[in-house]
């Protein structure tokens, strides 16, 4: 019986627990997701206008000449130049660096070899 | 022809020594336990990672026990000792019984028993909770954070059972150890017990394994007794995307409101945590790898082992295990049933936007029990993919069977 009245206070107070717990962990996470969203939303809106005025501005400038196609050196194909042009733009942001020239680095080492030390030396 | 005689001495000598005369019929049963675990694990592929090691580890003890053996000491006299390593003295530590001096010679214990120290101290589930938290995406709750009041309902199981396994008679702390099984989370469940009923790791190691494992089989008749064609069948709406900055934010907030509210869940709690903390800044990533990875997997083996050979013969095979088995799957099933029950209600609530067969994923078993949602609801509405929605009360369910075991431990421990 006293164990029976303990199972009994055990379920109610784990449940209630539970629940408060979560409960309270609920309306924390939605609270600090809407304050973030706000703060993200409006710094969005700003940075569209900002972006919208530097458009028309540069709009209204001389349009300037198109940048020189990078100088490729012999023996790499077109698919490594785009891939590398791809890496860049997603690195950096589209449009904000151009690529002047390709051309390969003399390597003493195996790709995996590189990879391995690279692994084992870079900081924390 | 003495020779002879001493070839027969030293082959008598190792029979005697051999499994063959030591093991008893129910270190032999229980190698056939292990064998039907090691055709789960690799035939049937139920969670290998931990029931291969599991049902090893069963196997090495039940045919070596002394592989689990504690540490002894023996005591030598002094002087048969000299007498013995030609008149010299060693550094073992003297004691004086009846006047004879004696070295207490010390004898190393198995090789599990020290593995075994990492489970019994409650560091190993700690540190499987790092790796989960490394591994885990909350990005699903945070977008829904309602899916946590799926993850507690379905604790319901472990209340329960509670009471179920008082009415057995086992004792409040060995219930309360039994009643975590429903929690569906090995390392909570091991992490509780080593706390209120150590002597019942292995049956509730094993069956709370075996019981994850066996999710995709449990669950589906609940899930689908319990609701109706057109609830499962119910779409429901893309998630809003999460920014880095809440995900950064989720694992501090959870970890300081958890600690502060239930200290005996911040082990847990607070390394799950680190582990999501360390994967979500993006800072650290060396360190996150580790964690789900190269640590998670040496942790891994060690903790499989080391519970699987806690189930010897003279322990497992008792009627008190059968008991613990079937109070485990109950434990399960009400489980699941308070998550799809509790998820009805959001869904009547919510005017039919929530499917309820994402509630039986707040039982944890991450990411099983999601997938089971997944998986029953694509079978009603093939172009229905519940997934992500089911992965937020599944990943609540681990935040919430961490909180029900600070609960247990706090008032029973």
């Amino acid at each position: 019986m006293e164990n029976m009245d303990l199972a009994l206070i055990v379920l109610l107070t784990g449940m209630v627990v539970v629940f408060a717990a979560l409960i309270v962990l609920t309306y924390v996470i939605k609270g600090y997701g809407m304050i973030i969203t706000s703060i993200t939303s409006g710094s969005k809106k700003k940075k569209a206008e900002a972006q919208a005025a530097k458009k028309a501005v540069e709009k209204a400038a001389a349009k300037p000449a198109a940048p020189a196609a990078p100088a490729v050196q012999e023996g790499i194909p077109g698919e490594v130049i785009a891939a590398i042009a791809a890496a860049v733009d997603y690195t950096y942001g589209a449009g904000t660096h151009t690529i002047r020239a390709v051309r390969r680095v003399p390597q003493n080492r195996s790709a995996w070899g590189s990879a391995g030390l690279a692994e084992s030396t870079r900081p924390f | 022809m003495n020779v002879f005689s001493e070839l027969w001495n030293s082959i008598v000598g190792i029979w005697n020594t051999s499994g063959f005369v030591s093991s008893n019929w129910q270190n032999y049963v229980m190698i056939a336990v292990a064998c039907v675990l090691f055709y789960l694990a690799i035939k049937k592929q139920f969670e290998p990672l931990l029931l291969l090691p599991i049902a090893f580890g069963m196997l090495m003890v039940n045919l070596f026990p002394g592989i689990m053996a504690t540490p002894t000491t023996t005591l030598t006299p002094v002087t048969e000792y000299m007498a013995e390593h030609g008149g010299q003295t060693a550094s073992y530590a003297i004691t004086v019984l009846n006047d004879v001096q004696y070295y207490m010679v010390p004898q190393n214990g198995g090789l599990f028993y020290y593995l075994y120290q990492g489970v019994k101290l409650g560091i190993y589930p700690p540190l499987i909770f790092l790796g989960v938290g490394a591994m885990t995406d909350f990005g699903p709750l945070i977008s829904n954070p309602k899916s946590f009041l799926l993850g507690a309902a379905a604790q319901l199981g472990i209340f329960i059972t509670f009471i179920g396994a008082i009415l057995l008679g086992f004792s409040p702390t060995e219930a309360g150890a039994i009643g975590i099984i429903g929690g569906a989370d090995g390392p909570t469940a091991i992490f509780v017990t080593t706390k209120l009923a150590p002597h019942l790791l292995g049956p509730i190691a094993v069956a709370a394994y075996s019981y994850m494992a066996l999710v995709p089989i449990i669950q589906p008749p609940i899930m689908k007794a319990l609701t109706t064609k057109k609830e499962r069948m119910i779409v429901m709406e893309q998630l809003r995307p999460v920014t880095k900055l809440e995900k950064i934010l989720f694992p501090i907030i959870v970890t300081i409101l958890v600690s502060l509210l239930l200290p005996d869940a911040a082990p847990l709690v607070g390394m799950l945590m680190l582990g999501n903390l360390m994967r979500e800044s993006g800072v650290v990533s060396r360190l996150s790898n580790t964690a789900q990875n190269e640590l998670m997997n040496i942790i891994t083996i060690f903790l499989g082992t080391t519970v699987g050979a806690t189930a010897t013969g003279a322990v497992f095979l008792t009627a008190q295990t059968l008991g613990i088995i079937v109070l485990g799957l109950a434990a399960f099933c009400v489980g699941t049933a308070g998550g799809v029950l509790f998820a009805k209600l959001m869904c009547k609530v919510s005017g039919g936007k929530i499917n309820p067969l994402i509630g039986s994923a707040g039982v944890s078993a991450v990411p099983m029990a999601a997938r089971v949602s997944q998986k029953v609801g694509q079978v009603e509405n093939p172009a229905n993919f519940l997934l992500m929605h089911a992965m937020g009360p599944n990943v609540a369910g681990v935040i919430g069977s961490a909180v029900a075991a600070g609960v247990l431990i706090s008032i029973l421990g």
